[in-house]
């Protein structure tokens, strides 16, 4: 593929139009349709301008390989333009982050069980059973909510990137064939909502083949409705075991309702939200839709909040992409500048690193 | 004495700047940068004070400092003589130094504090266009203090011989 046409796909999956490209970057409307149409060709400090406004290295241009279009799959997608950026952005952290891996020789394929059958056939019994049978192999634990990002990334080697995005009830993820598996989560969201919707997604990679590979779904940027309560499902039953639940709750007198300071507990406890704890109660002790709604509408409503816990925020790169890029820059496997550009800092900021390294 | 003839990375270009002896340097050598170099990663650098910006055009202009161009072309080509992940590591500015010194028949010297730039230029058998910081400054007379880490002699050596081990096993050109 020309770069031409490089450079024309990569406007366009970041959705800007020639006129609003020369507004940022200092270039005329007339170049950048030259170089688009290979009537003229882009110096290289050009190149560099336009790599990031389009979210792409200047290697991407310079290629001769097939350009690969991966499909990032949305849950409540911000709208087009937006979702266009952030996209972008995603898929380019995960490239450097899977060059890291190639340059420390620590290249593998996503370590995470793919699901066999037919979406036809999957039904909440199965997303139960398939949390239960996820959570036992990978030792999550009783309370998995404290572990699952760690052992999501560390174990199975999952990219999971956090970044700021509106609507925050958004989350996405994909399956690539050059980076593999990764998660985009919300960085404005609080942990425990994270926690959810790292699960969430969580889902949809284990069932990729079912509903994106072998399914008509190919290509479709978002799930059934079906596919997301399947999901939902999935992501209560994996941070919250039933028994687990049911033990914490033991001892407890629960006829007059779930009082606000048990939900609290519970949510704290699995590090999850106080709603998805009430969502997740009314199947584990049967309770109404209704009753849910009531004691959901309460919370919302109560003189004051029992959410009361401590948050974080999330760091901006995965610990295992910092340590990777760390690794191969004190070895010398990578450039200084490609290092600072991967982790955002300046060139003398990196080197100072060196310092620090050969002053043991 | 001879003005030594150098082309310098941006890490060079930041680090003169950094330590106040640009121009002093400017005034003993034969300076060239690509155009990657020039126009895009050199415009400032870090100091206890905060940064500070610089601007390499006077210099340019005033013929103080050449400016090479680089065409995608001739990148293309220099990129399609290695594996792809091996090169792949070297970063935009370094790849268009060594890629013009490669095929420059000049005897200009390669001045990086880059560390891998350090190890593709050994991979290619170029060590003896090599000339850390170090030794330029003590050649030129203007070496005031030691030096960080990344521009010594003992850094460059490591890392070309590091390069030079690459080659030997078969890790660094495409068949």
């Amino acid at each position: 593929m020309s770069l031409g046409e490089r450079l024309r796909i990569a406007r366009q999956s970041v959705g800007l139009t020639l006129e609003q490209v020369a507004e940022k970057s200092g270039l005329g409307v007339s170049s950048l349709s030259e170089f688009e149409t290979a009537k003229r060709e882009p110096r290289l400090s050009q190149l560099s301008i336009l790599g990031r406004i389009y979210l792409r290295s200047v290697g991407y241009f310079l290629s001769d390989s097939p350009v690969h279009q991966d499909v990032v799959l949305w849950r409540s997608k911000p709208p087009e333009s937006e979702a266009r950026i952030v996209s972008s952005r995603f898929r380019e952290l995960c490239e450097r982050f899977h060059n890291l891996e190639v340059w420390c020789e620590e290249e593998s394929n996503h370590r995470l069980p793919s699901v066999p059958g037919t979406p036809e056939h999957l039904g909440y019994p199965h997303a139960e059973a398939l949390a239960s049978h996820f959570r036992k192999e990978l030792e999550l634990g009783a309370r998995p909510g404290c572990e699952l990002l760690r052992v999501l990334e560390e174990v199975c080697h999952v990219k999971v990137f956090h970044l700021e995005f509106q609507p925050t009830g958004a989350a996405a993820s994909t399956i690539s064939p050059t980076f593999g598996a990764a998660i985009l989560l919300n960085a404005l969201n609080s942990r425990w909502r994270r926690n959810f919707d790292l699960a969430h997604e969580l889902f949809h990679l284990l069932t990729w083949n079912l509903f994106r590979v072998s399914s008509k779904n190919t290509g479709q940027d978002s799930a059934s409705e079906h596919e997301e309560k399947l999901a939902t499902c999935f992501a209560r039953n994996l941070l919250m075991p039933r028994e687990a639940v049911l033990e914490a709750l033991s001892g407890q007198n629960l006829d007059g309702g779930i009082p606000p300071g048990a939900v609290g507990a519970l949510a704290r406890q699995f590090d999850v939200s106080m709603e998805a704890v009430l969502w997740h109660l009314q199947l584990v002790l049967g309770r109404s839709e209704a009753e849910t709604k009531t004691d959901i509408q309460a919370l919302k409503t109560a003189s004051r909040s029992y959410e009361e816990r401590t948050d974080d925020r999330p760091s901006k790169l995965p610990r295992r992409f910092e340590a990777l890029a760390l690794r191969a820059f004190l070895e010398s496997r990578m450039s200084i500048g490609r290092y600072a550009e991967y982790v955002g800092v300046s060139r003398q900021q990196a080197a100072k690193l060196l310092e620090d390294d050969s002053n043991g | 004495m001879v003005r030594p003839s150098v082309m310098f990375d941006a890490d060079a270009v930041i680090g003169l700047h950094a330590f106040g002896i640009w121009n002093e340097t400017t005034a003993c050598c034969n300076i060239t940068l690509t155009d990657l170099v020039a126009e895009d990663e050199c415009q400032f650098y870090d100091s206890e004070a905060g940064r500070v910006y610089f601007d390499l055009k006077p210099d340019i202009d005033s013929g103080r400092v050449t400016v090479v161009a680089t065409s995608v072309a001739s990148i293309q080509q220099f990129q399609a003589r290695f594996k792809p992940n091996y090169i792949s590591a070297l970063h935009e500015g370094e790849t268009t130094c060594i890629s013009w010194l490669s095929s420059s028949s000049t005897e200009v010297k390669f001045c990086t504090g880059d560390n891998y730039a350090w190890r593709v230029f050994g991979a290619l058998g170029m060590s003896e266009r090599a000339l850390p910081l170090e030794t330029l400054l003590d050649l030129i007379g203007l070496r005031r203090k030691k030096l960080s880490v990344q521009f010594t002699q003992a850094y460059c050596q490591s890392n070309l011989s590091k390069g030079v081990q690459d080659r030997f096993q078969d890790r660094v050109f495409a068949v």
